[in-house]
């Protein structure tokens, strides 16, 4: 069981993190057993690996955050760490089909009603449109006389 | 004054055209060949529009249209005497000698902005006219990065394999035209030239007198490299992309189609079908004979074999010359003349030619256009405010007025000015007015609702006046005795008057008056000459249209975010709700009771009527006057008395001197002194009696009171004060001052509700559910994944 060690700065919602060159790679040396998911992994002490918060397990086949580490006795380290899902699986996540509520790549908003959206309360913009024409301009007026009487065909 | 205005695009549609045509000026030439109205002769149809006023330009200009016009026909608001309207028949006037035949007046021409389309179907390829071939499919893909607006192009569907090309809007500040002009060194050898104005005009005048044509090569920019993208040169397909990687998506082009073979047994009024006689007539370039001006004018070929059958009829812009394309060529009716000569190679062959008079000023000739230009190619990159531009005159109503701004003058004006949005110009931009008669049908003239016992005149000022005169008339006027009593003696007019009411229009314009009646009251005859209305109670007013844009194109143009009302004059305001108009126009129509003033404002939405109002158009004025036969039987009266006063007292008088003489001798013969003063005393009382009496009755006759009389009140003006158009007042909403959308997209993401494959996403992206099925990880990952998609996560 080999794991290859990073440093990222990528938020932990990031799917495909970005981990750059790998800067330390340790052979694990289990003394008990491994969780898949919260694993302690135990290796020589190899200072390089205080800088990394990040590392891939070739056996689990995963990513995992490293959450903390601890130096035993007998000059080895231990690795506490949390799988990452996101980095994981980026390839099976980003072939999903879903239903998306909330996009940045939409742009902008969109006619889904968004009560987010830092609308100003209290300030509206008021515009007035002119219709191009009317039958009240240019002909003058007409009066219309009704009388009793008259129009006899 | 306006500057400058917002042109419209083209529509493209073989089938759009043929629903909505119903003017005369269409005549069908076949299939593909159908159009031949004012502004289109071709197998497609390239029109271009200005704010919508379609109408109001057909009031206006009536005499254009000798002959049906429906307001499917899509113009450019531009008046009588530009380029554009004087497209509708093309008047043979004279033969004149040598076998020349002139012919002047109206050629048809036509602006066609946006010729390339926006095309659904990615793939697939326009049949867009032209040449017809397939050219080249454009490729909007993207409007947002361009400064073409997409008006809405989903109204446009494809309908029996074809496409129908959406509208499309554009600014005019981003475009300049480059004018050039197409010249010549002799008529009857042409040879044309093409050269910018200001260089012809400078440098090549001497040489090339003759001004064929003239023509503005389009160039669009977009905030930042405006005015720097030539898109003059077509660009093959390639793909879909962005107007700043394709081009060719503006085009103006002159499209001629004119035949006057000498042989042809013409009529004398043509119209541009292209399919008058297919066998004689054809258009391309490579049949034309001697079309050595076949990139700016017409041609035409006759009796000729190699003559065939054309049946993609070429167009003028699409003859091989490059400046041919993507150009707005103009021939103004009167500014051109048009002329035949006689080929010599081969013989027997007429080619005609247009001219532009000498005399014309080139750039009033296009300004006519309203677009904005330049004379020289060096003076295109100029940004907007520069004193090389030339910016055309708009006139108050919106209409082009043939004149234009150059200098500081032009560069001052502020709407000339670049900004980053260009929608507040362009003010009540219209789309192109869709006739109202889809689903609501209104029943104007309506001669039921005339009740038989009045009758109705339409009076101006003067015969109002008039009429005031009459019923303040005395017997004065009366020149004898049967006209006094045929006037006035009768009945009283004034009695006969059942109410008076002003209108803000001319009413006759919307009635089926009859003019010539003499105004009737009772059985009186007044005299006054007016219009008589037989029927039409009920009129209608056209009160104009408006597109409700989408000015967001987000759910802030809608309810309850933003609100709109409409200001109807005479009606007050009615509120509309946003989403059942927006993306419509909007019209208003006035149902008018010309009996009693009352109106119902209709509110359209494209052609259904969705709300109304109550109003008055129509006021009630004080009408007061004399009640004549009142009078004039009052004085009849009086002078009656008078006269019986008088006989009564020259009778009793004599009457009475007897009866003194009488009883004076009684008591005279009897010595009684005291009845002889009784007899005289007695007789004197009644002679002073009978004076008494004629002398009331005498006052009385000269003291006869003139009886007046009111009909009705007046009502309140104070609507005729308002605002007399139509107004469509829209409140939005305001985004806070610190708002960046592109910071708020990535912190919270855009509301939005789509289904799709996560890979086509960026960015933030939170998701309602997922189906994780298919990913080989643990119950526990699966759940922690869901969590987070919910949660949102960065792709």
């Amino acid at each position: 069981m080999r794991i290859i060690a990073y440093r990222i700065a990528d938020n932990n919602n990031v799917v495909d993190k970005s981990t750059g060159a790998a800067i330390a790679s340790a052979l694990v040396r289990p003394t008990a057993a491994v969780d898949m998911h919260n694993p302690a992994f135990v290796v020589d002490v190899n200072n390089a690996l205080y800088n990394c918060n990040y590392l891939y397990c070739d056996t689990f086949r995963r990513w995992y955050y490293i959450n903390n580490i601890s130096v035993s006795a007998g000059q080895t380290m231990t690795l506490h760490c949390t799988v990452d899902v996101l980095k994981s699986f980026a390839t099976e996540i980003k072939a999903l089909r879903a239903t998306v509520v909330r996009s940045e790549s939409v742009g902008a908003p969109t006619y889904i009603p968004d009560s987010q959206l830092p609308i100003n309360p209290v300030v509206v913009d008021t515009e007035s449109i002119k219709f191009a024409t009317t039958p009240f301009i240019g002909d003058g007026n007409s009066y219309i006389l009704t009388t009793l009487g008259g129009g006899i065909e | 004054m306006r500057l400058n205005t917002a042109f419209w695009g083209t529509e493209y549609g073989t089938f759009w055209y043929r629903e909505r045509t119903l003017n005369k000026l269409t005549n069908y030439a076949s299939e593909n060949s159908f159009f031949a109205s004012t502004f289109t002769t071709e197998t497609y149809d390239d029109v271009a529009y200005s704010n919508g006023q379609l109408s109001e330009y057909a009031k206006k200009n009536p005499e254009q249209y000798n002959t049906l016009i429906d307001n499917s026909i899509c113009y450019a608001a531009i008046p009588a005497n530009s380029p554009i309207s004087t497209i509708s028949y093309l008047n043979r006037t004279t033969t004149v000698a040598g076998g020349v035949e002139a012919y002047h007046g109206d050629i048809p021409l036509f602006l066609s902005i946006a010729y390339y389309g926006f095309n659904e179907n990615a793939n697939s390829s326009m049949q867009s006219g032209g040449n017809g071939n397939s050219f080249l499919a454009n490729r909007w893909a993207t409007w947002s990065d361009s400064d073409i607006e997409d008006v809405d192009h989903t109204r446009y569907p494809y309908s029996g394999g074809r496409l129908i090309m959406p509208i499309v809007k554009w600014n005019y500040n981003d475009v300049v035209l480059l004018l050039k002009v197409v010249v010549g060194d002799d008529l009857t050898n042409v040879d044309s030239h093409i050269f910018d104005l200001a260089e012809w005009e400078q440098n090549q005048k001497t040489n090339y007198p003759y001004v064929y044509a003239i023509f503005g090569v389009p160039y669009l920019g977009k905030a930042g490299d405006r005015f720097n993208i030539n898109y003059n040169i077509a660009i093959a397909y390639t793909g879909w992309g962005t107007l700043a990687t394709s081009s060719n998506y503006l085009r103006c082009s002159k499209n001629v189609k004119l035949a006057i073979p000498p042989n042809y047994n013409h009529n004398d009024v043509y119209d541009y079908s292209p399919a008058i006689d297919s066998t004689l007539i054809n258009y391309n370039s490579n049949v034309l004979v001697g079309s050595r001006i076949n990139d700016y004018g017409f041609s035409v070929g006759i009796g000729n074999a190699s003559v065939t059958p054309n049946a993609t009829l070429d167009t003028f812009a699409n003859t091989g010359a490059s400046n041919g394309n993507n150009s707005l060529y103009m021939f103004a009716g009167d500014n051109t003349i048009i002329e035949s000569f006689p080929m010599g190679t081969p013989n027997n062959v007429s080619r005609v030619v247009t001219k532009i008079k000498d005399d014309v000023d080139l750039r009033k000739l296009m300004s006519w256009y309203g677009l904005q230009f330049v004379d020289h190619v060096d003076k295109v990159g100029a940004a907007i405010g520069s004193a090389d531009l030339c910016v055309p005159i708009i006139g108050a109503d919106g209409y082009t007025t043939g004149e234009y701004l150059t200098g500081e003058e032009a560069a001052e004006l502020p709407n000339a000015d670049w900004g980053e949005d260009f929608r507040e110009k362009n003010g009540y931009d219209g789309r192109p007015n869709e006739p109202f008669n889809m689903e609501t049908e209104l029943r104007p003239q309506n001669s039921a609702a005339a009740s038989p016992f009045t009758y109705q005149y339409v009076l101006n000022s003067t015969k109002i006046l008039n009429l005031k005169n009459y019923l303040y008339t005395t017997v004065a006027t009366a020149t004898d005795e049967t006209q006094l009593f045929e006037k006035f003696l009768t009945n009283n007019p004034i009695d006969c008057i059942a109410s008076l009411t002003v209108f803000p229009f001319n009413v006759e314009n919307y009635i089926d008056g009859v003019p010539g009646e003499h105004v009737i009251m009772g059985n009186v005859d007044t005299g006054i000459v007016a219009t008589g209305i037989y029927r039409g109670m009920v009129i209608v007013l056209d009160g104009g249209t408006v597109y409700y844009r989408d000015y967001f194109n987000d759910f802030r143009s809608y309810e309850p975010y933003s609100d709109a009302e409409l200001h109807i004059p005479y009606h007050g305001s009615v509120h509309i709700t946003p989403s059942e108009y927006v993306g419509h126009i909007i019209g208003v129509k006035y149902l008018v009771d010309i009996s009693s003033g009352a109106s119902i404002a209709l509110v359209f939405r494209d052609g259904l009527v969705i709300d109304s109002i109550a109003g008055q158009i129509g006021g009630t004025l004080r009408l007061t006057g004399i009640q004549t036969a009142s009078y004039h039987n009052a004085v009849y009266s009086a002078a009656s008395g008078y006269k019986q006063a008088k006989t009564s007292q020259a009778v009793q008088g004599a009457s009475a001197v007897l009866n003194v003489l009488g009883a004076a001798g009684n008591a005279i013969a009897q010595k009684d002194i005291g009845g002889v003063l009784s007899a005289i005393t007695s007789g004197m009382g009644g002679a002073a009696q009978n004076a008494i009496n004629v002398e009331n009755a005498e006052y009385n006759l000269n003291h006869v009171q003139i009886p007046f009389k009111t009909i009705g009140a007046n009502t309140t003006f104070t609507s005729m004060g308002n605002e007399q158009y139509c107004r469509l007042i829209i409140k939005r909403p305001v985004m806070l001052d610190k708002y960046r959308a592109a910071d708020y997209g990535a912190s919270v993401g855009f509301a939005c509700c789509e289904t799709g494959t996560l890979a086509d996403y960026t960015g933030l992206t939170v998701c309602a559910g997922a189906d994780l099925s298919g990913i080989p990880c643990t119950a526990a990952e699966r759940a922690e994944i869901l969590q987070f998609l919910k949660g949102g996560v960065r792709l």
